[in-house]
């Protein structure tokens, strides 16, 4: 039996994105990496790469200039470890 | 996936026109979820600015009923609103040049009077939008475009100014410090009477550049590593002070209100004549 947690859900809003990094630096966990995708204004975008280790703590959401992150915690499940 | 708080902007101009790493869009960000979370109906909030950057958060980004005042001048506009309008939100977001440079006498006789308006004062330490020009809390020494040679003029702590103004609410956060920002302005929009946070914001175009700080991330880490909380200050030395962030409550009180006083006058005569 494994602890219960929320499922979390990170999504970028890929066209508000503006590239300033403050997600990828400030996330405790390193959630987020700069992926090689560049949106139609030429910003390199963050990606989450590690989304079993968020804790859903909301700083990057809270703290995006630009309302790109959004954090979704949805219902209690089981981890299967 | 759309944020659910787009609800609050004005979708068709975004992405914002705010610099990559600016602060005043995490103003905005945290303005729309106390707003989301207070439940207030964006119909009931009128939101005055002047001009500069972050008098772009309510100007045109932030979909409720605007004023775009004159340079400075805000909070006379708002004193207007409320005294007319005295059950809506009057909120003023705007610069540190706006209200402490150019309206800093509205600023400080508003806070006397102690009209029942919520200012957010967004500073980022200079005049950003128009070059870099030194600006009423530009630190000592910091080189501008019309101080090359450094600052010689101290700042004004602008936050401990309203308060001894008079203010029933103020208090200073950094951009850094969102979940307290957040809970200080849920406060500031319910306290009665003026009530005033002042926000240390990025801004690395104009002034993170003039102190070797080219990214937003850099300045806020500046924050997170020179903040002391102002219930520790007395620990502190004053020369070692000089260039910390003092962020907390500075003053809650609850001092009479201007439009209340004012309609009780108004009543008075209303009976007297009947």
């Amino acid at each position: 039996m494994g602890k219960t947690r929320k499922k979390i859900d990170i999504y970028i809003d890929k066209e508000l994105c503006k590239g300033c990094d403050i997600c990828i630096e400030l996330c405790g966990e390193n959630v987020f990496m700069k992926s090689e995708h560049i949106n139609s204004r030429g910003y390199y975008i963050p990606i989450p790469v590690a989304l079993d280790k968020c804790t859903g703590c909301m700083i990057c959401e809270l703290i995006c200039p630009e309302l790109a992150v959004i954090i979704e915690k949805s219902e209690l499940v089981k981890e299967t470890v | 996936m759309k944020n659910n708080l787009l609800k609050y902007l004005r979708t068709e101009i975004l992405p914002t026109e705010f610099c990559a790493g600016c602060g005043c869009g995490t103003v905005l960000n945290i303005f729309c979820h106390v707003v989301d979370e207070m439940k207030i109906n964006p119909d009931d909030i009128i939101m005055v600015t002047g001009i500069g950057c972050s008098s772009w958060i309510p100007s045109p980004y932030f979909s409720a009923d605007t004023l775009h005042t004159t340079h400075g001048r805000a909070i006379a506009f708002a004193t207007g609103v409320k005294v007319m309008k005295p059950e809506k939100h009057v909120i003023v977001i705007a610069g540190d040049g706006d209200l402490a440079g150019i309206g800093g006498n509205h600023l400080i006789h508003a806070a006397r009077r102690n009209i029942d308006l919520t200012v957010f004062l967004v500073n980022n330490y200079i005049y950003g939008m128009t070059g870099g020009q030194v600006s009423p809390t530009t630190p000592s020494s910091v080189p501008t475009t019309t101080t090359p040679y450094g600052n010689t003029e101290s700042p004004f702590k602008i936050a401990e100014l309203v308060a001894a103004a008079g203010a029933n609410y103020a208090a200073r956060w950094t951009t850094y410090h969102i979940f307290h920002l957040k809970k200080a302005m849920k406060d500031a929009i319910q306290k009665k009477g003026f009530s005033f946070v002042e926000i240390c914001s990025q801004c690395p175009t104009s002034y993170g550049k003039r102190i070797g700080m080219r990214e937003g991330i850099d300045q806020l880490k500046d924050f997170r590593d020179n903040s002391i909380d102002i219930r520790k200050v007395s620990e502190y030395d004053e020369n070692v002070l000089e260039n910390k962030f003092i962020v907390g409550k500075i003053a809650e009180r609850t001092r009479p209100e201007f439009t209340e006083s004012l309609r009780k006058i108004n009543m008075k005569f209303d009976e007297e004549r009947a």
